[in-house]
């Protein structure tokens, strides 16, 4: 083992260096910052589709970037976007797995000033079918629908096999019509 | 004519349109959804808890490890033939170090040095610390008199690996100075001299992070997320409860104005349905 402050001395330092711990971060915050600014409001709105709650979604783009800046900041991410797009959809499984509530959040999105009557039934429509789907379900609709993924992608993002992405789009896609069936139902 | 009249989901049509139709409607709900200004700041501020270790900090463990937490070094110097001293744990009184900890690197105290070196000074900081509670950084400080450039100061950072710094006790505070009790000693080839490293807890030092609960009961829930964040709390919607404020306002908070919590604590709101 070669000492760091034998490697100093050798140097012509003085000693006084502190070692560097681990492996040497090449990159800092304002690089993430500056990657992760296109991608936050994609994150947040899928993210909101999620879990249909404006808080719990900050709360869910936050820790899914702050997980990432670890990996990231040592070199181990290079595709920022699939990386926190995956980890944002895993993590509310995860979450989803450990909580039962956390599944049963009604959606209580954003009434926005500027919507229409119309605007707001739709969305809470669309946002009570969302709900009402199994969240595996929910994160293949949003992950292929909203997040544009192919069924590849889906797949590996969400850890399943491709014949379960379809299978789970085609029965997520039959409980969208039976739920919005029931919504426009007068 | 209502949009659910067109709607393929419920007209019977095909699986495209049902594809296309969904994406339209996933984009369109959330079209005007923008993330707060605050969400980087945050991210920012968490991954600069996590690079201190704090934001791991289990409560258990840091109750656990509120009393002052004794470490023993030894300064190690294996045999006549070698110039190179180790500091190294001890992890039992009385006990001969252990250089385990020689791969953290050695402390060359180099030929051209005088055959005694005496430590003088020593001050030692943990940097950081991993979610099980060991020390993944320690930095400790030496001043050697002895030798032409005497005396010195040389910084000594310990990577302990795997299960061998599992130990609570070894869990001083990630931003406490720690109180250092130096045993100083001549240190003669071959021989070894110790000296205990103190910390000063870690609940003195939790609770430069805490912050004051503020009364968010009135306020409009962005304005309430934006004073809780602000501050460091992780604010949390809960149900919509009946309150006879404003529509939007908040009812009601789950930790009380005025307390002191760790900043980055999560706090229910309950809105005016």
């Amino acid at each position: 083992v070669v000492s760091p402050f034998s490697r100093a001395r050798r140097a012509g330092g003085d000693g006084f260096e502190v070692p560097t711990v681990g492996a040497t971060p090449t990159r800092d915050w304002h690089g993430f910052a500056a990657l992760v600014e296109p991608l936050r409001t994609k994150l947040y709105r899928s993210a909101l589709l999620l879990t249909g709650d404006r808080a719990a979604a900050e709360d869910l783009v936050a820790d899914t970037l702050v997980a990432t800046w670890g990996p990231w900041s040592r070199g181990v991410v290079d595709d920022l976007g699939g990386y926190t797009h995956r980890s944002l959809h895993n993590r509310w499984l995860s979450a989803g797995r450990r909580s039962t509530r956390f599944q049963k959040l009604a959606p209580r999105l954003v009434v926005d000033e500027r919507s229409t009557d119309a605007d707001v039934a739709d969305r809470e429509a669309l946002l009570a079918a969302l709900a009402s789907l199994a969240p595996r379900q929910r994160a293949v609709i949003v992950a292929r629908y909203y997040g544009d993924m192919s069924v590849a992608d889906c797949a590996s993002a969400l850890s399943m096999s491709e014949g379960t992405v379809k299978s789970t789009t085609s029965d997520a896609l039959t409980r969208l019509r039976a739920a919005l069936g029931e919504e426009a139902a007068p | 004519m209502t949009e659910f009249d067109e709607d393929p989901l419920h007209g019977g049509g095909s699986l495209d349109d049902d594809e296309a139709w969904l994406r339209r409607r996933l984009h369109g709900a959330v079209a005007d959804e923008e993330p707060s200004d605050l969400l980087l700041p945050r991210v920012r501020q968490e991954v600069e808890k996590s690079r201190r270790g704090s934001r791991f900090l289990p409560v258990a463990a840091v109750a656990a490890a509120a009393a002052a937490a004794v470490v023993t070094f030894g300064l190690t110097r294996p045999s006549a033939d070698q110039d190179d001293v180790a500091l190294t744990e001890v992890t039992e009184p009385g006990a001969q170090p252990d250089p385990t900890y020689r791969d953290g690197g050695n402390l060359d105290v180099g030929s051209d040095d005088a055959e005694e070196v005496q430590v003088v000074a020593v001050r030692a900081a943990v940097s950081a610390a991993d979610v099980a509670g060991r020390a993944t950084e320690l930095q400790v400080t030496l001043a050697i008199n002895g030798g032409p450039r005497s005396p010195r100061t040389v910084f000594w950072t310990l990577l302990p690996n795997g299960d061998r710094h599992r130990r609570a006790s070894v869990l001083p505070s990630p931003t406490a100075e720690v109180v250092v009790d130096l045993r100083a000693g001549e240190l003669e080839r071959g021989g070894w001299s110790r000296w205990e490293v103190t910390t000063g807890g870690v609940g003195q030092a939790m609770a430069v992070a805490d912050v004051r609960v503020p009364d968010l009961v009135g306020l409009s829930e962005s304005d309430a997320a934006a004073v809780a964040s602000a501050i460091g709390l992780r604010p949390f919607f809960g149900p919509p409860m009946v309150c006879g404020r404003p529509a939007g306002a908040v009812c009601a908070q789950s930790l009380p104005a005025g307390a002191v919590v760790g900043n980055a604590s999560r706090i229910s709101l309950q809105i005016q349905a």
